[in-house]
């Protein structure tokens, strides 16, 4: 009997030792799982605003993804104030919300960087080349009108010349 | 007969007219590269930080504060970087003896950031931010220790001594709890402002600083720009 009181004692001493300690460390879980979290975001915010500073030097307008930085921007703002006062928990869905915000934006900035690449390409051909081209056209043309009106006039003055001996 | 007078006029009056015609036509056709060509050079990059009124004008702005009044203000991002930029505007409270950004320094202010606003802009475009705040605080008397240090002379060849004087000073002091700004709810608790008898108000000042981030470093810069909006607090007494 004596054995099962001193067993039961321990026990109980036991469980609290333990629910004392596991509380801090739950909370510590959390705070770490938050930073991880928010770290993440910070990140992923970032790669995504190099994307789409590609897209916009290829030439692309990047209106609507500059949208969707400012959507994750502020959640991740609120995350981040969330951490700063004590709710971790907050802090990590808001976060793990920022990072959803961008699932497939690397890949939407690359392809209208590719789009934006090749239309620059055809207005370099359109309107350098092109227009180039169509100087030089301007040039020649220009100079095989001169050439027949020269002739034209050549002839006309030989017509000139046989009405006045006529 | 008429035909062979119309066929004699002398081209070579038309030479000229001609040359003119060729190259004015030519410059049309080669104005797309030109253009391009031609473009003055970007010299000067920088970003625009402003803050507006309620009525997005430069006037209006909120001056005495009201407990638990909502005020609307606006701040304008305006990137002329060459680039898409990614800022962070950094919102700070002070009273008038803490440290706030300088511009001859060129330092931010040492203050803890209570929120970041995270923006981005496209080049050559602007961005206009709404915000929204209200401050919790009220204003008290207080009742201060004032320790006073008087050093009294003992005659020639004496040493002086120090004596201590202790006085209870009374005076009206604004107490922040909180600042509400856009719907989130910042702690202010600890934040206090003195009244100023000369200026004949309680001073807060909101500060936002405008900080951009560098790939190079992977962090946020001061861009050494802020702006800022002077209060008065005038809740009565409690």
């Amino acid at each position: 009997m004596q054995f099962i009181r001193v067993s039961l004692v321990v026990l109980l001493l036991t469980v609290i030792f333990i629910a004392v300690l596991s509380g801090p460390s739950v909370v510590w879980a959390q705070q770490t799982n938050a930073a991880s979290a928010i770290s993440a975001a910070q990140s992923n915010l970032e790669s995504c605003f190099d994307a789409a500073r590609s897209a916009e030097a290829a030439g692309a307008n990047i209106s609507q993804l500059t949208q969707t930085l400012n959507t994750a921007g502020s959640l991740l703002s609120n995350a981040e104030l969330a951490y700063s006062s004590g709710d971790f928990g907050a802090a990590q869905s808001l976060a793990a919300q920022s990072q959803s915000q961008l699932s497939d934006f690397i890949s939407t900035a690359n392809s209208m960087r590719a789009s934006a690449s090749q239309s620059q390409t055809v207005s370099f051909l359109v309107n350098i080349v092109g227009s180039i081209a169509g100087t030089v056209a301007v040039f020649v043309g220009s100079f095989f009108v001169w050439r027949f009106l020269k002739r034209r006039y050549g002839r006309s003055e030989v017509a000139k010349r046989e009405s006045e001996s006529v | 007969m008429e035909e062979v007078k119309w066929l004699s006029v002398n081209l070579s009056q038309y030479k000229a007219l001609f040359i003119v015609v060729t190259a004015i036509l030519a410059l049309l056709v080669a104005s797309p590269a030109l253009q391009r060509i031609l473009v003055y050079p970007q010299t000067e990059f920088f970003t625009e930080l402003s803050v507006l009124g309620p009525a997005h004008t430069a006037e209006n702005y909120p001056y005495n504060i009201t407990n638990n009044e909502n005020y609307t203000i606006f701040i304008d991002l305006t990137n002329q970087l060459g680039s898409c930029a990614y800022y962070q505007v950094e919102i700070k409270f002070r009273n008038e003896t803490q440290s706030g950004p300088n511009s001859f320094n060129q330092t931010s202010s040492s203050l803890p950031s209570l929120y970041n606003l995270k923006a981005v802009v496209a080049n050559k475009e602007s961005l206009e931010i709404p915000v929204n705040f209200a401050f919790d605080y009220s204003i008290q008397n207080v009742t201060e220790i004032v320790y006073t240090n008087t050093t009294v002379s003992q005659g020639p060849g004496q040493n002086a001594t120090i004596e201590q004087t202790v006085s209870n000073f009374t005076q009206l002091q604004a107490n922040f709890n909180s600042l509400t700004f856009n719907g989130e709810t910042l702690n202010l608790q600890g934040e206090t402002s003195n009244y100023n008898s000369q200026a004949n108000q309680f001073y807060g000042n909101l500060v936002f600083e405008l900080w951009i981030y560098n790939s190079t470093i992977s962090g946020f810069q001061y861009n050494n720009r802020f702006v800022d909006l002077k209060f008065n607090m005038t809740s009565p007494v409690t």
